[in-house]
């Protein structure tokens, strides 16, 4: 067990590893910028130098912009939800005991359930004829005839929130119940023996105290729901149309149907950009937040 | 300000017992201390007078008013908690404030008193920091500047200095003795240290196991213990014991064991006349009570010297008896017997608690 | 005995309405419980329900519950169909060995990370720029660099993406828990003439086993339901993943919802009976990771 002259070395050498992957990532973004000034194809990789050419279209690109509005809607959207339900949810139970364990366990399914298979389950839920809420929203009298959900580009967009929010509004709970289960004992028998009411203590002492987890929460799921993917693919493949095609979505098909690497890359940089602006803003914006409060 | 009276109050945790059969009474402005081990029942006992805790069987009174069934809102009470319990988030402004906020009170009333009670408590400075940067010494003020901010009726500390170091600890008792004395507030004082109920309280409570050992002045306490649970719990240093048989030698009392044989004065021997049960007993008494003496004098007790301790101004000995008992005793700084060397050393019957061997009672009381 | 000293002591909101509000407080907490449950199972029951209907009440009715008698044989044709076997496989091959290679990457590197600041602060930065990124961001150029080292199609090179993409997870998660073992048990071990490798493995690592696993499992679930690389890099079902199977069921024969619920539960369950056995890892992982920030 003697130290030998390495050990000085050991904390870079166990690193070393680790940034082999950042070098081969950091390899991957410049690929996909030089892919972007180029005009490539899939069979045919920076086939010739076109400058910017590709970015003044994706400006131009309507469906595009379209795209990447609908990624910030769903994911501000969706995290909003998640994050208020699962709020609600860990407030009105974390105080239960002895059904802990149960509600733990649960909360996990949705969680670790690949997304295709959610995707597949919903769609299986909003089918007119084969699904359960068609067939009861029929049965209880609320509508006359079935509703395509996923064939509808007025609900779609809808529907497909609606599985995201099934699947991650979990996950939101279990961040708030730890949130809410760290919460120190003894300031809330001051408070009982100060006389404060439920809701004064909720008020002046809870709220403060969960507060700066909570906004941990939301950011974390937004920066995740930017991502989303495999549920378009499975429950509407972007359609109806395109009424439910996210940035992601619209990348891959322009990358793997048409084929087009090149503009795709260029478009993979411009949506690269916005989250690294995004994540950016909101971590200035909390720092600059807890600061004030000190 | 009122008077606090626990009525036959019974704790139980499922088949646990914490507080049984417990009955006193403090009078408005007393300073009373509940002093015992850990898990004397004494945290329980402040607990349900705070209302945090439901009580089992029992009544409390605050002068005349029942409060058993009320929750803590209703009861006026004020607790300083062992770890303080301070919002985390507010300042110690907003600390001392709370109860004032909670209860409506205008905003300019609430200024008035929490200025009052920083002055007190010399924290006038700090009004505007938040509590999680402050010492243990000030978090201490502020909490108990929250609970005296609203002059409850009762005022409740547990535990208060014992989370501070020692050094801060003595300086703070001296403090919160004086801070006390000068609110006139009725306080109930739970600690395990007998050194800050000795010093500090009224009148003392000692618990062990759930049960009221003895309720007194500190002198009553420590003069006449009732038990030797008691005998042995106050005092620093502690008392000695010595067990040995009562036996009537030659018409009169004599303790008698393999360490010694000490005949009964006439006050002693009228104390426990009545006594009829089993001749083992249990002799107590403190190191101050015993002295170096020649191995002539009466009653004297043969010893080995095992170790001296120097203070300064006293020495303590350590003695080994005859049986291997362990006796301390307080002697003048300039007795200073070698160690190994054998003397002689004679206990002061004014001061010889007897002790029966069954239940501790003190026979001598 | 525990429980009951808890019972007792009720927090302040709670007791100062006791008089009106614990009733309330209960009720509210049952029906929370109740709607939570709810929520999460429906969806999931009605999942293994129609696995075992008959393919014609399928095509019929929605309703929760057969009322035809229960029809397994969508679970066997499941795997007749389309060759779920084969996709099950894959994703356990892909997994284990891929989570296998992530945490031999990621513990020193989050351990050199934590005790000694390797790399400052970019290191850190760069990692969890890593993990923000969308994956399609990456996609194009892994395709491109997987198929020119002839490794289209193979599990080998899904595992090499699957490690790419989640040791950057891995590092994330097994930060916070590193984080808890005091440095004066290292310090120790390094005077006693432990070398910093030997410290990390025979120290650290076992104090921190709890979030070793947690850890172990997350990555392991990113693997098994891994979906967009998988759908790019593999065409045939020799390498393809149980992801990847499940969307062709919808593709080539029509919408057959008993054999691809079914099928879609035979990938899922085991991950279920995983979690449900680990369950005090994972949520102890994605807590410590997600609150903290």
């Amino acid at each position: 067990m003697r130290r030998s002259s390495i050990d000085k070395h050991t904390p870079t050498l166990m690193v070393i590893p680790m940034l082999l992957i950042i070098v081969v990532f950091l390899g991957f973004l410049v690929y996909v910028l030089g892919l972007s000034v180029t005009n490539s194809t899939l069979a045919k990789p920076f086939n010739g130098f076109i400058g910017f050419a590709n970015y003044t279209k994706a400006f131009q690109d309507e469906i595009f912009g379209k795209s990447v509005q609908y990624m910030l809607i769903f994911a501000v959207v969706v995290t909003f939800v998640e994050t208020v339900l699962g709020f609600l949810f860990a407030l009105a139970l974390y105080t239960a005991v002895t059904s802990g364990r149960f509600i733990r366990t649960i909360a996990l399914l949705p969680l670790f359930a690949p997304a295709v298979a959610i995707g597949m389950l919903w769609k299986l839920v909003y089918d007119p004829g084969s699904g359960f809420l068609n067939h009861y929203l029929l049965q209880w009298g609320i509508i006359n005839d079935p509703i395509g959900f996923l064939g509808n580009s007025k609900y779609a967009m809808a529907a497909v929130m609606a599985a995201d929010i099934w699947q991650w509004t979990p996950f939101c709970f279990l961040l708030c119940l730890a949130a809410f289960q760290s919460l120190p004992h003894d300031p809330y028998e001051a408070a009982a023996v100060d006389g404060a009411s439920g809701w004064q203590v909720f008020r002046r002492l809870t709220m403060p105290l969960v507060f700066p987890a909570i906004i941990i929460v939301f950011l974390f799921r937004l920066l995740m729901a930017l991502k989303v993917f495999d549920l378009v693919f499975m429950l509407t493949y972007g359609g109806p149309g395109t009424s439910t095609q996210v940035a992601s979505f619209y990348i891959y098909k322009v990358a793997f149907t048409t084929f087009k690497t090149g503009y795709a890359s260029s478009l993979t940089v411009l949506v690269m950009l916005l989250i690294a602006a995004i994540a950016t803003v909101l971590t200035l914006g909390r720092t600059y937040y807890m600061n004030r409060t000190k | 300000m009122a008077s606090l009276e626990l009525k036959n109050v019974w704790k139980k945790y499922g088949d646990v017992v914490a507080c049984q059969d417990v009955s006193w009474r403090c009078e408005d402005g007393e300073f009373f201390s509940l002093l015992g081990p850990s898990g004397c029942g004494k945290s329980s006992s402040m607990r349900m007078i705070a209302g945090l805790e439901e009580i089992t069987d029992g009544d409390i009174f605050f002068g005349d008013r029942n409060v058993t069934k009320l929750p803590p809102r209703d009861r006026n009470v004020a607790l300083v908690f062992e770890n303080w319990a301070l919002y985390p988030n507010m300042t110690v402004y907003d600390n001392i404030a709370f109860p004032l906020w909670v209860r409506d009170m205008p905003k300019d009333e609430i200024e008035k008193k929490v200025q009052w009670a920083a002055k007190f408590l010399d924290l006038s400075g700090i009004l505007n920091y938040n509590v999680k940067g402050l010492s243990g010494g000030q978090q201490q003020r502020v909490s108990i500047g929250r609970a005296i901010v609203r002059q409850p009726e009762v005022l409740l500390m547990d535990e208060p200095i014992s989370h501070l170091d020692a050094s801060l600890r003595t300086r703070m008792r001296e403090e919160l003795e004086s801070m006390l004395r000068k609110l006139g507030a009725t306080t109930i004082y739970v600690t395990h240290d007998q050194v800050e109920s000795m010093a500090m309280a009224d009148r003392i409570a000692v618990m062990d196991k759930g049960l009221i050992q003895q309720i007194g002045t500190p002198k009553e306490i420590y003069s006449h213990p009732r038990n030797e649970f008691v005998a042995g719990f106050i005092g620093e240093p502690p008392m000695n014991f010595a067990k040995c048989d009562l036996v009537k030698m030659n018409g009169s009392l004599h303790l008698k064991s393999e360490s010694f044989d000490i005949k009964l004065n006439q006050v002693e021997s009228d104390k426990i006349a009545k006594y009829k049960g089993k001749p083992q007993v249990k002799i107590g008494i403190r190191p101050e009570d015993v002295s170096v003496c020649s191995a002539s004098t009466k009653n004297s007790v043969g010893v080995k010297v095992e170790f001296v301790e120097v203070q300064g101004e006293r020495n303590i000995l350590t003695l080994a008896l005859a049986a291997g008992e362990d006796f301390l005793v307080i002697a003048a700084s300039d007795i200073k017997p070698e160690k190994g060397t054998s003397i002689h050393v004679l206990f002061d019957q004014n001061h010889l608690h007897i002790f029966e061997a069954e239940n501790g009672n003190n026979l001598t009381f | 005995m525990e429980a009951t000293k808890q019972e007792s002591r009720i927090s302040g909101g709670e007791l100062a309405n006791r008089e009106r509000g614990r009733r309330a407080g209960k009720v509210v907490r049952f029906l929370a419980i109740i709607a939570f449950s709810i929520f999460i199972l429906l969806p999931l029951i009605f999942m293994v329900t129609t696995s075992i209907k008959q393919p014609i009440e399928i095509r019929e009715s929605g309703a929760l519950l057969p009322t035809r008698g229960i029809y397994i044989i969508n679970w066997v044709n499941a795997f007749i169909t389309e060759p779920l076997g084969m996709f099950l496989r894959n994703s356990t091959l892909v997994a284990v060995i891929s989570t296998f290679f992530v945490m031999l990457i990621a513990v020193p590197t989050s351990y050199s990370i934590v005790r000694f600041t390797t790399g400052g602060n970019a290191l850190p930065s760069l990692i969890l720029g890593g993990y923000v990124m969308p994956p399609i961001v990456v996609s194009i150029p892994i395709f491109m660099g997987i198929k020119s080292l002839g490794l289209a199609n193979t599990t080998s090179g899904l595992i090499i993406t699957h490690v790419i993409l989640n040791v950057t997870i891995a590092v994330f998660l097994l930060d916070s828990f590193i984080r808890t073992v005091p440095r004066e048990l290292e310090e120790a071990a390094w005077i006693d003439g432990y070398s910093r490798f030997d410290t990390l493995v025979k120290v650290v690592l076992p104090l921190i086993r709890p979030g070793l696993i947690a850890t172990g499992i997350i990555v392991l679930i990113l693997s098994w339901n891994e979906f967009l690389m998988a759908l790019l890099l593999t065409y045939d079902p020799s390498a393809q993943t149980f992801p990847v199977g499940i969307s062709r069921y919808q593709g080539q024969h029509g919408l057959q919802f008993g054999e691809m619920s079914a099928a879609a539960l035979t990938g899922i369950i085991p991950i279920y009976i995983l979690v449900f056995f680990f369950q005090r890892y994972v949520v102890a992982g994605l807590t410590r990771g997600g609150v903290k920030g």
